[in-house]
């Protein structure tokens, strides 16, 4: 018997397969796959927030909010006032859930801004109400704002976050030490966006009831108008649609339901025209 | 500071994956290369894995000849294996640590061999065991053991 060592063949045991390739392709898939389940969990947390009881909401409202008004003195008392008088005038024409109300806050500051947030509290901030001219713009982004109490869209982005958040502390094994971190820590407040859609929907029920309240839809793209003369980021990074296609809703909403474009302006009630700066 | 600190929190892994992905490849080569030219050289020295010897074959002595080689994988590696580890397949990067192993191993055996005099290895056995067990899979080396019979003419 003769006996021989036999060279071996490279690359049987050792495929020549690139680390780096491999490192790209399952690095994007686990990419991908934390986003869809984001999406997942944030689209999921959203509709299961949306059936929560308003009690709860308003709860979990006044837990976070308390004690956290804004100075108060008498000038800006007046203005709360004409505008929690404009918002009720408005919430007649929009189907708000049972049990919910909506408190108007004045928000000095220089932003040209509004939000709605849970158990119903609006905020309209100085930057906004002094670039509005009549009452029927105003109006618009007033209505915009309860139709987003109204749809449910604050509590239903923050049971989105919740879960997203429940899913971080999990992978990154950073329990949340409270519930309170849990709804109001850094990520939720990053991610507390409304998505364009319900951008879209409130846009449109804001308009019902403007149309119902003058008769009329005009001045009800003056906040657009607004927005326009700002430098706005692409649509992409933005949640709310672009001020220019709003606008073009608005016109086409305005024809299909028959509505007139334009009519006779309201004037500001006298304490919100130069609205001042809180005396601090 | 504390986006020094989150700052550094990405950064330390991302150096450690570039260092990791280049100190490997570097050293992989080298070792490769020098596989290759000792298997070159110790080629006439037969490696067997019969357990009797042919009547054929003069022997005067035998003995128990080892190699013994431990290897770790680089942090780069380490880590696309662990992102395999979730979609499951070939681990790739883990084919050439024991590829070398046993390689290394194997010389290393012959090695010893050589020295003894002997001209043939009878009866060889491989052994692989991981290092990383019960130090929660934070060191990523194995130790590759082949022995054998050495037969000395």
């Amino acid at each position: 018997m003769k006996f021989k060592n036999v060279k071996v063949p490279e690359g049987i045991n050792v495929s020549r397969h690139s680390p780096v390739a491999d490192f790209f392709i399952l690095s994007t898939g686990i990419v991908v796959g934390f986003a869809a389940l984001a999406a997942g969990l944030l689209y999921f947390g959203a509709a299961l927030a949306r059936h929560t009881p308003v009690s709860w909401e308003n709860a979990l409202a006044g837990a976070l909010f308390e004690g956290r008004d804004p100075a108060v003195n008498v000038r800006t008392t007046e203005i709360v006032e004409e505008l929690q008088a404009l918002a009720d005038r408005l919430s007649i024409y929009i189907d708000l859930p049972e049990g919910m109300t909506v408190t108007v806050h004045y928000w000095d500051d220089d932003q040209i801004n509004a939000f709605a947030t849970l158990g119903g509290h609006v905020f309209i901030a100085r930057g906004l109400l002094e670039r509005m001219p009549n009452e029927n713009s105003l109006a618009m982004v007033m209505a915009h704002e309860i139709a987003h109490v109204a749809h449910r869209d604050p509590v239903a982005a923050l049971g989105g976050v919740v879960l997203l958040q429940l899913l971080l502390a999990v992978a990154l094994d950073t329990a949340p030490t409270s519930l309170e971190q849990l709804v109001t820590g850094p990520n939720a407040l990053l991610l507390s966006g409304f998505s364009r859609e319900t951008e879209r929907q409130a846009d449109t029920a804001g308009l019902h009831a403007v149309a119902a309240l003058y008769g009329h839809v005009a001045e009800t793209s003056t906040i657009f108008e607004v927005f326009l003369k700002q430098p706005e980021p692409p649509e992409l990074l933005s949640t709310h649609p672009l001020s220019r296609d709003r606008i073009d809703r608005i016109a086409a909403l305005a024809r299909t339901e028959g509505w007139a474009l334009d009519g006779p302006r309201t004037p500001l009630a006298s304490p919100l025209v130069k609205p001042p700066a809180a005396v601090r | 500071m504390q986006y020094l600190s989150e700052f550094a929190n990405l950064l330390i892994p991302l150096l450690l994956l570039l260092a990791g992905y280049g100190a490997g490849r570097l050293a992989e080569r080298r070792h490769y290369r020098s596989i290759l030219r000792r298997e070159e050289e110790l080629s006439d020295l037969i490696i067997v894995i019969c357990k009797t010897l042919p009547a054929s074959m003069p022997a005067s002595d035998t003995r128990l000849v080892m190699g013994s080689v431990v290897v770790s994988v680089d942090y780069f590696k380490r880590f696309v294996a662990q992102l395999r580890m979730i979609f499951g397949g070939r681990v790739h990067t883990y084919e050439s640590l024991l590829d070398r192993g046993r390689r290394e191993a194997l010389l290393r055996m012959q090695k010893q061999a050589r020295a003894l005099g002997a001209a043939a290895i009878f009866n060889t056995r491989f052994e692989t065991s991981s290092i990383s067990k019960g130090a929660k899979n934070n060191i990523g080396s194995v130790e590759v053991l082949a022995y054998g019979t050495a037969v000395i003419p």
